[in-house]
């Protein structure tokens, strides 16, 4: 039961918040968890709500308990792109009011709530404890979810040009780089 | 300790399965793992070459549609519309089908049994459905319903020498060797996302997409540069820029001169179209065409990517052919990262003749090649006896009202059906169909030119069969039993033998054979086709390709430099031996110059009359988040939320004081569609956006079908991508409001 102890943080990664080009390793605690999100690759296809319910129980039956928050760049005016954000936080199913774009950190007072805590997020406990990683990073469709320690994602983003459907197989990596 | 991304599944199952998905036509790799007969998990092949372990949510949603309580398991008939159905077993409904259709070709004669199909039909509805139509004796078979520009009539078989259908030619994973990847008119991330994945790969190693879409869609997010459009204007576009690559000289002349002809034909075609005039009629700037230009001018190789399952029904000979002049224009054909991939290929295309080799009765030369459901029913209602159909099809048909009464005089319609959507509630009789878990078949429809197979992983519920079941079947009670030989005694059919027949009769997989293509037995990914020898069932040896490692067995790129076309002694197989512009005018393609001409008509018009009365334009695109399988919506949404899907700018909204999720009347001569509204910045305030596949029997959007307001496909020609329409608050038309409209929409149309 490691994983009780730790934190875990979510961070959005995109070029287009200057901020969040890469992950600064001085800056977390080596012992928490960070999922990143790499919105550059996102197209918001779903498959992390669609795999979160799948591991966490019937997809009928709680068909509404999490979905993406709409973040509006510069204010919402007119010409600029909304991007959507992932998110597996499910305390409630109001938009969300405490987050941070570009250091991620729930906040919530909502979490804290007994019944409530129970419905959030736990990292798919079973899976990490089994060694593998939560259900919505495995299956994200375009392998933009990344979760591990700050030194295990800090260099996801400046790979991305090695990366084949998202994944870097290193024993091709080098040949296909030439 | 370090975790690893595995597609494993942590539940408790005892054995593995490998097969391929087929709820799109990118064909990724699947394991699916079980506890006895039961599917606990899917995930998908790490190992497969073409999804890499990434899997999307329509594959996900697969194990929901084995327990969805509405799913339709056994055969169900009735008498007449107004009836319900009763339940009766497969042999009864069989055998009410086959007495119907005796009685009807003789009646009507056996021209009036029509069999309809669609892209989203899988390979053994195709492949029995036309065996079946071959020996039965009607000319209207599914595959002559799939789009026109594609098939052996469309202008791109003169140009290339190959049908559209057949014209995929650098597979996906050779896409990263591409400088420039320009996506016409397809929206990848909502229609077929694991395709996407290759895209973004692509540009993330410095590769400049361009979109060129009537909507700004999440594939436009994700592009470079992305130019949204006036809708129907998008040829407008193409011409513009290929305007624009001969006018500064950023053409291959060296390519031009040595492998095609008729490029003075095509300079004079596309002169007309200098860049103040395209601007103008398709809503960009001038300085955007021309940078778009610049870009793809000069860059090499240049890519173009187009003709996705959900959209290739909207794209016109014209489309395709200016798509594929750009490329030559570029001179990258034949090489890594070139080429023109019109996705969603399949080497089979039974209207040209491939499956008459000795056998059945030969397709008539004079008999039409083509036809559109709208137009047999609303022109010819009293030819049709029977109709046969799968999946949705009711939900994307145009001319709503008309159509729909027209399908009530129809004697017989039977439904392939799955979920009781809308055209299961229009049909008499209603056969359960398998889905691909629950019999092995082939996956030919490709956007990767593989041939790949997918395994049986479960016993089907109820009476479920595959369709090529349902075929053999009434095939049997027709008395053309013994075309379908593969049926065996215990009621259900040899898979194998039939896909084995049926890649033996065409020439293009004449080497492949279900032995080599078993995800099972061989390594994962299937077969490239064209497949003649022996020796295409092996890995290709290419300084430019990985290695086995990560690729498809099969020759990857097409047209290469020295090499000969399958079938052929050319390098491509058209009369010339070169690529042919010559008859890109139309001259030879009368009508369908005259519908883009009428398009650009439209846009020149456009709000200039003095009275108008339909001020906006709908247009229909497809929903990543709505998991459509076999006709059935499935969401991830809240129920509040959900029914938001057609989109209009708030703008629009102000005029009518609406907000989200109110309910808007959207009007024309066709009818009206009442839908909640969501507003959206994404979209130009003139244009309203739907989503296709609709329908009011559908659980999540029980609407009446935006797409009934369009209007009929002309015939041999390309469905309508646009009508124009009018909208007001549900209940609530004032006069006022819409003078206001047509004032606010001229302010922006004059602002350009």
């Amino acid at each position: 039961m490691f994983l009780k102890k730790k934190n875990m943080k979510i961070l959005f990664a995109s070029t287009k918040i200057e901020r969040s080009k890469t992950v600064d390793l001085e800056k977390y605690d080596p012992d928490e968890f960070i999922m990143l999100v790499d919105l550059d690759r996102c197209i918001r296809c779903g498959a992390c709500a669609l795999a979160c319910q799948l591991e966490h129980g019937d997809v009928q039956e709680h068909g509404d308990l999490i979905r993406p928050i709409i973040l509006e760049l510069d204010g919402g005016r007119e010409e600029v792109r909304i991007l959507n954000l992932p998110l597996s936080c499910r305390h409630c199913n109001a938009p969300c009011e405490y987050h941070d774009p570009y250091n991620f950190w729930i906040t919530c007072p909502r979490g804290r709530e007994k019944e409530k805590k129970l419905r959030s997020c736990d990292a798919c406990l079973e899976r990490t404890e089994a060694g593998f990683w939560p259900a919505c990073a495995t299956r994200c469709s375009m392998k933009t979810i990344f979760f591990g320690f700050p030194q295990d994602i800090a260099f996801t983003l400046v790979e991305r040009g090695l990366r084949e459907m998202g994944s870097i197989d290193v024993s091709q990596s080098g040949e296909k780089a030439l | 300790m370090k975790l690893r991304k595995k597609q494993e599944s942590i539940r408790n199952w005892d054995s593995v399965r490998r097969t391929t998905c087929c709820n799109c036509p990118t064909g990724c790799g699947v394991r699916v793992f079980l506890k006895g007969q039961t599917i606990v998990d899917i995930y998908g092949d790490e190992q497969h070459p073409i999804n890499k372990g990434s899997f999307c949510p329509k594959g996900l949603m697969s194990c929901y549609h084995l327990k969805n309580p509405y799913r339709i398991i056994h055969p169900r008939i009735r008498r007449n519309l107004n009836e319900p159905y009763e339940t009766v077993t497969w042999e009864e409904a069989l055998a009410f089908t086959a007495k119907k259709i005796r009685d009807l070709s003789e009646k009507k004669g056996r021209e009036s049994i029509c069999i309809y199909g669609d892209e989203s039909a899988p390979f053994d509805y195709f492949a029995g459905a036309d065996l079946f139509a071959r020996y039965f004796g009607t000319t209207k078979m599914a595959c002559r319903f799939l789009p026109y520009a594609f098939g052996p009539q469309g202008h791109i078989k003169k140009m290339f020498g190959v049908p559209g259908s057949q014209l995929l030619m650098n597979p996906p994973r050779d896409w990263s060797s591409s400088k420039c990847i320009l996506l016409y008119r397809s929206d990848l991330a909502a229609s077929d996302p694991i395709t996407m994945g290759r895209i973004i790969d692509a540009r993330d190693r410095g590769t400049t997409v361009v979109v060129i879409d009537s909507k700004r869609t999440i594939t436009a997010s994700k592009a470079t540069f992305a130019l949204r459009v006036k809708p129907g204007t998008q040829t407008v576009m193409l011409k513009g820029l290929l305007y624009l690559l001969i006018q500064k000289g950023l053409i291959d002349r060296s390519f031009l001169k040595e492998s095609t002809i008729g490029f003075d034909r095509l300079k004079s075609d596309v002169q007309p179209y200098f860049p103040q005039k395209v601007a103008k009629s398709c809503w960009v700037k001038k300085e955007d065409v021309e940078r778009v230009a610049n870009i793809i001018g000069r860059l090499k190789p240049v890519k173009v990517i187009t003709g996705d399952r959900a959209g290739r029904a909207y794209l016109s000979d014209e489309d395709l052919a200016m798509c594929g002049a750009l490329v030559c224009l570029r001179g990258s054909i034949g090489i890594p990262g070139g080429g023109l991939d019109l996705l969603n290929a399949s080497p089979f295309s039974w209207e040209d003749g491939f499956m008459n080799e000795g056998r059945g009765v030969p397709a008539e030369s004079s008999a039409p090649l083509h036809f559109s459901l709208e137009n047999i029913l609303l022109d010819h209602p009293e030819s049709v006896g029977a109709l046969f159909w799968s999946n949705n099809p009711c939900a994307n048909m145009a001319e709503g009202q008309k159509t729909r009464d027209a399908l009530k005089e129809v004697p017989l319609i039977v439904h392939l059906s799955s979920y009781p959507n809308e055209t299961y509630h229009r049909s008499h009789v209603s056969l359960p169909m398998s889905s691909w878990l629950e019999y092995s078949g082939l996956v030919a429809n490709n956007n990767g030119r593989a041939l790949q197979w997918h395994n049986k992983v479960i016993d089907p519920p109820g009476e479920c069969r595959s369709p090529l079941d349902f075929w053999a079947d009434l095939a049997r009670l027709c008395g053309i039993g013994k075309h379908f030989p593969w049926k065996r005694s215990t009621q259900s059919i040899d898979e194998e033998k039939a896909t084995d027949f049926f890649l033996k009769q065409n020439p293009l997989t004449r080497a492949a054979s279900v032995e080599k293509l078993d995800p099972e037995k061989n390594p994962p990914g299937g077969l490239l086709w064209p497949c003649l020898e022996k020796e295409d069932l092996e890995f290709e040896q290419n300084r430019y390709l990985v290695g086995a490692k990560g690729n498809i067995r099969g020759k990857n790129i097409l047209f290469q430099k020295g090499g000969t076309y399958a079938l052929s002694n050319k390098r491509f197989p058209t009369v010339s031996g070169k690529i042919s512009f010559s008859d890109s005018t139309g001259q030879t393609r009368g009508h369908h110059s005259k519908d883009n001409r009428r398009d650009e008509q439209i846009s020149d018009f456009y709000l200039r009359g003095p009275e108008i009365k339909y001020p906006m334009i709908l247009v229909t695109g497809v929903l990543a988040d709505w998991v459509e399988g076999f006709g059935y919506f499935v969401t991830d949404r809240k129920p509040s939320t959900a029914p938001m899907v057609v989109q209009m700018h708030p703008q629009i909204g102000k005029i009518f004081r609406l907000k989200n999720g109110e309910t808007v009347a959207i009007e024309n001569d066709r009818g009206v569609v009442t839908v909640p509204i969501w507003l959206n910045r994404d979209l130009d305030p003139r244009v309203i956006w739907c989503p296709q596949g609709v329908d009011p029997h559908q659980p999540c959007f029980g609407y009446k079908s935006p797409l009934s307001l369009f209007e009929k496909p002309r015939p041999q020609s390309a469905r309508q991508s646009f009508t124009m329409v009018t909208v007001y608050k549900a209940g609530k038309y004032k006069v006022r409001s819409q003078k206001e409209l047509v004032t606010y929409l001229r302010a922006v149309e004059s602002r350009l």
